[in-house]
């Protein structure tokens, strides 16, 4: 095999390989908590030390006092005032913060929480627009939260209670929800609770986040935010000047899915959902879905352009 | 980890942890090792978050420190034999298919170089990085990183060779 044929077999069979397996979800609060209770553990220790050291100081001050010597001071005192400075980002065995660990990893199931996550805002944004709205069935809203008193006191009447108060047209879902209309990102975002074993809504709070536009998808939010706001406004043209600024002139090319590239032929969505984040090296992508319809994959170059989606 | 970073640390897992778990993959070969690893990168990821936000690239903290826990791991078990990854097929059956399986082939003796080497390879072949980034990244020249995506695929090539030869003869060589 000459060399060429082997960088590229090489190269094909990592990328074969690295997708046979799915990745799970990571428990972000489990890894958070793990790390938490090793810093308090550290403390506790620290502290124990302290009083170890101060005790056995008292001890040799108490014993020399008689020879007036300078009592002995518990140096490292100071050092409970402020958690252990964090080492440098230098290897460590893995199995050291095994134990810890451990329950943060957990498989995808049916009760995963991203579905529930996914169904309940999708259904938010279909009440939420008239035109929509007799497709939600209440029954599987209700089935979305944990008993019926959680799915009144948060759908209530409207399904405004899940978005913060507001009607809207756009959602973000990375762990974190966030929420638009057109383009602009609303700057309160639900926080969502489930229950462990069935995945259901428990409670939904609503916090008021940065309105700086961080922690968003610039370039999701811009272009199909901007095609939803296009489309209610009757703006014909947008679609051509959304795709040219947000679209790779590739995908956008009669060689790659044409004018309404980026979008799987909706070229005037009403709403739009943006989920299941994944990322290469240089590239991101996500799940896009318009108008509740399935979802598709797309995928976001080093140039913040969508350089893929619908598989192609 | 203060509350106000929890939102932007939840993004990053959510971001970047499905690419440090194909890396992982790759470099450990098992799923449930894969796992591990990135579990306590993104502990340590979470451990020193606001340093690692500050940075240009939390990825490339992210990817670093599973490289070094890849390689702690592989110090751990070097003087341990290693665990075959065949398909549990005896040494006197014959496949004739199996020179045609030539990328399982590539991944099974992917996993029986060296760290150093193997590590090397995933980051040129599957993280698309350029030789002075991986030299940064796992504290080496670019020059050593060179000898070594040579000796890697040398090696690779041996052992896919040897194997077709092995398949050409009917399993006699």
């Amino acid at each position: 095999m000459k060399d060429y044929d082997l960088e590229e077999e090489l190269a094909a069979a990592m990328l074969d390989r690295s997708r046979q397996e799915p990745p799970r979800g990571y428990d972000v609060d489990g890894l958070i908590g793990a790390v938490r209770q090793r810093r308090r553990r550290l403390q506790t220790g620290a502290a124990a030390a302290v009083v170890i050291v101060a005790l056995g100081a008292g001890f040799v001050s108490q014993a020399d006092h008689d020879r007036a010597s300078v009592p002995v001071q518990a140096s490292t005192a100071s050092s409970t005032d402020m958690p252990p400075s964090p080492p440098p980002i230098e290897p460590s065995s893995p199995t050291a913060s095994a134990p810890a660990s451990a329950p943060a990893s957990k498989p995808a199931s049916p009760a995963d929480p991203a579905r529930t996550t996914n169904a309940l805002f999708l259904s938010a944004l279909r009440y939420q627009n008239p035109a929509t709205r007799s497709e939600v069935d209440p029954a599987e809203v209700a089935a979305l939260f944990a008993n019926e008193s959680t799915y009144q006191r948060i759908w209530g009447s409207d399904s405004l209670g899940v978005t913060c108060g507001s009607l809207v047209d756009g959602v973000l879902a990375s762990g974190e929800v966030l929420l638009y209309q057109g383009t602009q990102r609303l700057d309160r975002a639900p926080s969502l609770d489930f229950d462990g074993a069935t995945g259901k809504v428990t409670d939904l709070t609503c916090a008021t986040v940065a309105g700086d536009g961080k922690g968003g998808d610039p370039t999701v939010s811009g272009f199909y935010g901007g095609l939803v706001a296009a489309a209610k406004s009757g703006d014909s043209t947008a679609m051509t000047r959304l795709g040219k600024q947000f679209v790779t002139e590739d995908l956008r090319s009669d060689r790659g899915q044409g004018p309404t590239a980026g979008t799987c032929s909706f070229s005037t969505p009403r709403f739009w959902l943006a989920d299941n984040p994944s990322s290469g090296t240089l590239t991101h992508g996500w799940t896009v879905n318009l108008d509740g319809h399935h979802g598709f994959p797309i995928e976001i170059d080093e140039k913040a352009k969508i350089a893929g989606s619908c598989g192609g | 980890m203060r509350t106000a970073d929890v939102p932007a640390f939840t993004a990053f897992v959510h971001a970047r942890s499905s690419a440090l778990f194909r890396t992982a993959l790759l470099l450990t070969g098992e799923r449930h090792v894969a796992d591990d690893l990135v579990q306590s990168t993104l502990e340590q990821v979470c451990r020193h978050w606001r340093r690692i936000r500050s940075a240009d690239a939390p990825e490339a903290y992210a990817r670093r420190i599973l490289v070094n826990l890849a390689n702690d791991r592989w110090r751990k078990l070097r003087g341990r034999a290693e665990v075959p990854l065949d398909d549990g097929i005896g040494e006197g059956h014959v496949d004739p298919y199996k020179g045609l399986v030539v990328r399982d082939e590539l991944m099974r003796e992917l996993q029986s170089l060296p760290i150093g080497m193997r590590t090397v390879l995933v980051l040129r072949y599957f993280e698309d990085l350029d030789d002075a980034e991986i030299g940064h990244l796992m504290n080496i020249s670019a020059g050593s990183v060179r000898s070594q995506v040579a000796r890697g695929l040398s090696k690779l090539r041996s052992a896919v060779d040897a194997q077709a030869q092995y398949a050409r003869s009917g399993g006699a060589a």
